[in-house]
């Protein structure tokens, strides 16, 4: 019982506050939250992120994935692998179709689709990666650096 | 290592603390050319010289192909649509952000008469997302499908699944009344509250 005590009195004093962001599917079925303050944010121009969400580009949050876990149907995300390039892998729920997180146990990083999340992640874009394959009818018109690849994380701001 | 608070730093996470600097900047000097910013982005002329590089030329890169050709990202699903296209939009709307789980969504509409599903069409899965609208999606790899409601004249395709160059651009911005209040928009096309 004193051990406990004492652990409790170094979480209040010693941890860095910290806020839960909570996300969802568009059906409900499978919600998810992230325990820490996600690391950042991109906007990634890449094939995968335009062929199966059919937009622009993905706005992409990268978070650790230690702090990641699903809170509701997880069995019901759906995954797909290719064969051909492991980039090339998606998680979407299977009863709406929405794009959802890839998340893997073994992998330090979660990939967030930033606008399934229900709160403000309190962080914005910072770059926009993997340019060079856009199609010809989208324009960049904000001022973010332009990478043709995902630059080490260190080297993106973290707003 | 556990330090007295209970936090055990893990080297392979993105939140590990960066290289000191003065081991870090020798390797970026050696690998980043001429062509990028001293942080690595591209600078505007190297940008400009990069045309599409990385994707083979299709048969829609022809300027004035009549038809364009859709695939999701397994490819189990192909449809084609007969151009030319007129209305392009992004979408802002709650559903749609959910859905593509991006700040917007960018749909071209084409008429019912010229699309054809060409393989896959039974593992198109619809979800009724509202009364008046329904998502469409493929079964196989979860991308976003076309939306083909019965006996409406128009279907509205994914302009990012669609291959090729589609001789239309984005015309204006819709719902914008209901897009995150995180997001900004950084063009000049008209923006619609709604439709």
């Amino acid at each position: 019982v004193r051990g406990a005590g004492m652990r409790m009195i170094r979480v209040a004093r010693g941890a860095p506050a910290r806020r839960t962001l909570r996300g969802s599917c568009l059906c409900g079925d499978i919600a998810f939250e992230i325990a820490s303050e996600p690391a950042r944010m991109v906007n990634c121009h890449c094939t995968r992120c335009r062929r199966a969400r059919g937009a622009a580009y993905g706005t992409k949050l990268l978070a650790d994935a230690e702090h990641f876990r699903w809170t509701r149907g997880g069995a019901l995300v759906g995954r797909y692998a290719s064969a051909v390039a492991p980039a090339l892998s998606s998680a979407f729920c299977r009863r709406c179709g929405s794009d959802m997180p890839q998340y893997d146990r073994e992998a330090a990083a979660v990939v967030v689709p930033a606008r399934t999340l229900d709160d403000d992640p309190g962080l914005r874009p910072s770059a926009h990666v993997f340019v060079g394959t856009q199609p010809d009818w989208l324009e960049i018109t904000d001022d973010l650096p332009l990478f043709v690849r995902c630059p080490p994380l260190t080297l993106l701001t973290a707003d | 290592m556990t330090s007295r608070i209970g936090y055990r730093p893990n080297p392979q996470s993105p939140f590990a603390p960066p290289p000191r600097r003065d081991l870090a900047e020798p390797a970026l000097a050696q690998h980043a050319p001429s062509a990028h910013q001293p942080n690595g982005a591209l600078t505007a002329q190297a940008l400009s010289r990069l045309a599409r590089p990385l994707m083979p030329p299709t048969p829609a890169d022809v300027d004035g192909a009549s038809t364009l050709v859709g695939s999701c990202l397994c490819g189990a699903v192909r449809y084609e649509v007969q151009g030319p296209l007129e209305k392009m939009s992004h979408c802002h709307c709650s559903i749609c952000r959910k859905h593509h789980g991006s700040s917007f969504s960018t749909f071209v509409t084409a008429s019912r008469a010229g699309f054809r599903w060409l393989e896959g069409a039974s593992l198109v899965e619809t979800y009724q997302s509202s009364p008046f609208g329904q998502r469409c999606f493929c079964t196989v790899c979860g991308s976003v499908a076309p939306i083909v409601e019965a006996g409406a004249d128009v279907v509205f395709c994914p302009a990012g699944a669609l291959e090729g160059k589609l001789g239309v651009k984005p015309q204006r911005h819709l719902f914008v009344g209901s897009k995150a209040r995180w997001d900004t928009i950084s063009d000049d096309l008209p923006q619609c509250v709604e439709v």
